[in-house]
């Protein structure tokens, strides 16, 4: 065959070099062993040594060979199973690493003259040793590769334990986090390592990113009623009882850990239910309102607390402090708030990834929001429209962005989505239940005064499934599935209009 | 590699067992591993695969002709995987994810993961170790260890039998 080589930079090809070696098909021929049925085929499979050693494969058998272009010696080696299953990558071992993330993954740098990497598909081989050949350096004038035979693969069809470890690493990820901390790490030492690692735990999260719904009691203390898990999970909607004890307010809910204020200890903590760990943050006065989110760059949570004395807002200040790493609190820059967004931050804020909102519901004209990343806080216009100062208006988030629900009526709604790093608002669709509200009617409260209509509590599934209540007193909220026009009940056991709403996602974060 | 268009081509597939399958080329290259092979040219003879055997092979070419049946439509695609692994067993799936990662199918391997996943879930650690075929490595004062870590509920998990 004839061997071209084409310059990257300009596309130019060129005949480099010519490889013939007609005269020792024999001798390849008895070595590959090739049925009388099946055709002789060679392929070239990789370069070892570019311009002087290229290793072949023999199709469809187990049979490779370096070939030295130079010197026209062959060297036969063979694999531990057919050829064609596996891939030959040009490797070198390196130092080089990304140091983004703090837990470096090995890093891979390919280059032309490097090694030649079999990597085998097959997960028995995986295991063991991936056979790796390499030519020696040029002083020893003959190229003789080495090979390594890697381990015979095992036929044992149920033994699990025989995956490789990426194999057990997807089977692993799939498991919800509360299975994965009471079961799969007490099983075997292999497996407990692999989850501990932080590759595993952002994987997770990245898996189970969708996050569920918490439901809470107001009225905790009286510990009257349990808090709620609903959950979209194969197209199915799952309630199930919230098993960790709140021990007081919880203020935010950020990556599957959740900011509590312990009230007894007059203290703030980070708990992560499903690992169930505890983290405590620095202390700051008497905080009015606290929450937190996640910077995704740096990879850190970050606390943010408003302060005011006695609704001063001369005396306002908005502090942030990473988790883990800082022991005092930074103060975030003020100054070109108007008078009007200065009086948000006396609210709780919403969490959207790495932003926070402050909002109020009525009399608003902007929307006040904090980058935790570059700790910077900017004042955003809020869509403007006839008349959008006299109607119902609703902040939800999606969990990475912040919608606003204007209501057109009694049973309908425009929504609306900001884009949390320009502020730039977009109209995503109209909820219209005018013509189904019949359908809500045993939701009514014949003694109840008030006017009845449907209001948004929470997204179960963005974009898809909002969560919608009634004016009235009811136990049961609505599921609507924005795309298919589905409607489904859901029974709290208790006053709907008596819970607070959380997005939350049963993850394996931890801050250490 | 001059694949005559018009008449859809057949491949045949042999297991480490020594079956044969004839099965649809269309079909069979959702294989990277095969259609790897079929790239190096060898659509006319018999591809061997040592590692799957005559009874997986014939589920997971099942499969091949199943999915590739469905036009691109995801939502249709997921509920035929749905189905497809339904009715298999906890040692059938583990064969199949073998399968699946020798034969680099990755739209299957995902579905079989999250599968055997599904089977796992409320499980106990014996029922775990047991399917698996893992040996218990930790001594008793480290088992002690890790639970002491993960300590506030122990609820909702089946009792230790076999499903």
């Amino acid at each position: 065959m004839e061997v071209w080589e084409m310059e990257s930079g300009t596309g130019e090809w060129t005949n480099t070099c010519n490889v013939n070696f007609e005269a020792r098909k024999r001798e390849i021929k008895q070595f590959a062993d090739v049925d009388a049925g099946m055709t002789f085929l060679l392929r070239p499979a990789g370069w070892l040594k570019y311009r002087e050693v290229v290793v072949f494969r023999v199709w469809c058998t187990k049979n490779c060979f370096a070939y030295n272009i130079v010197t026209h010696e062959i060297d036969f080696f063979e694999m531990d199973t057919n050829s064609s299953s596996h891939k030959f990558e040009p490797y070198t071992k390196s130092l080089v690493w990304m140091n983004i993330s703090q837990s470096p993954p090995p890093a891979r740098h390919r280059s032309r003259d490097g090694s030649l990497i079999a990597a085998t598909v097959d997960p028995h081989l995986n295991t063991g040793s991936t056979p790796m050949a390499k030519t020696e350096g040029n002083s020893s004038g003959r190229n003789r590769p080495y090979y390594f035979r890697g381990c015979k693969g095992k036929k044992s069809s149920t033994n699990i334990d025989s995956l490789s470890d990426e194999l057990v690493f997807d089977i692993l990820l799939n498991l919800p986090a509360e299975d994965i901390c009471e079961n799969a790490v007490l099983v075997c030492r292999r497996w407990s390592h692999m989850i501990r690692t932080h590759d595993f735990v952002n994987e997770h999260i990245l898996h189970h990113s969708i996050p569920g719904l918490l439901i809470l009691d107001y009225n905790r203390e009286k510990k009257k009623n349990p808090s709620i898990f609903v959950a979209m999970r194969q197209g199915r909607i799952e309630i199930s009882e919230f098993n960790y004890k709140m021990r007081g307010n919880i203020l935010a809910c950020c990556n599957g850990l959740i900011l509590e204020f312990y009230i007894s200890k007059h203290a703030l903590v980070i708990t992560n239910p499903a690992t169930k760990q505890h983290f405590d943050v620095p202390r700051f006065g008497h905080p009015n309102c606290s929450s937190m989110a996640y910077s995704a760059v740096s990879m850190k949570y970050k606390v943010v607390l408003t302060y005011h004395h006695g609704g001063d807002v001369s005396t306002l200040r908005c502090v942030i402090a990473t988790v883990g790493v800082d022991k005092s609190w930074r103060d975030v820059c003020l100054q070109h708030l108007s008078f009007e967004a200065k009086n948000y931050l006396y609210m709780n804020p919403i969490t959207t990834g790495g932003f926070l909102h402050w909002t109020r519901r009525h009399t608003h004209t902007s929307v006040v929001t904090l980058n935790v990343e570059t700790e910077t806080i900017t004042q955003y216009p809020v869509p403007q429209g006839q008349d959008y100062d006299r109607r119902y208006k609703y902040y939800l988030s999606t969990g990475k962005s912040l919608s606003l629900f204007i209501s057109n009526g009694s049973f309908s709604m425009e929504v609306w989505e900001m884009k949390s790093d320009s502020g730039e608002w977009s109209e995503m669709c109209t909820i219209d239940l005018e013509s189904r509200k019949n359908e809500f009617d045993k939701l009514r409260c014949g003694k109840s005064p008030t006017l009845f209509y449907l209001a948004p509590a929470s997204w179960l599934k963005y974009p898809e499934v909002v969560v919608l209540r009634v004016s009235h007193p009811s136990c049961v909220c609505i599921a609507y599935n924005i795309t298919t026009d589905e409607i489904d009940f859901l029974n709290l056991g208790s006053n709907c209009n008596n819970y607070e709403f959380e997005l939350h996602t049963k993850t394996l974060a931890w801050l250490n | 590699m001059a694949a005559e268009t018009g008449t859809p081509t057949t491949l045949t597939l042999k297991s480490n067992d020594d079956e044969l399958f004839s099965v649809a080329e269309s079909a069979a290259i959702l294989s990277v591993t095969i259609r790897n092979m079929v790239e190096d040219g060898c659509a006319g003879g018999v591809i061997p695969l040592d590692n799957v055997d005559g009874k997986t092979l014939a589920s997971v070419i099942t499969y091949m002709n199943g999915i590739s049946a469905i036009p691109a439509d995801e939502e249709k695609k997921k509920s035929y995987r749905d189905k497809f692994l339904s009715d298999k067993d906890f040692e059938t799936l583990a064969d199949m994810v073998l399968a699946a990662n020798y034969l680099n199918m990755s739209c299957l391997m995902d579905a079989v993961s999250a599968k055997i996943a599904q089977v796992m879930e409320k499980k106990s650690v014996g029922w775990v170790r047991r399917k698996f075929g893992i040996e218990n490595d930790y001594t008793p004062e480290e088992e002690a260890a890790v639970k002491e870590e993960h300590k506030w509920t122990f609820e909702g998990v089946e009792t230790d039998d076999d499903n």
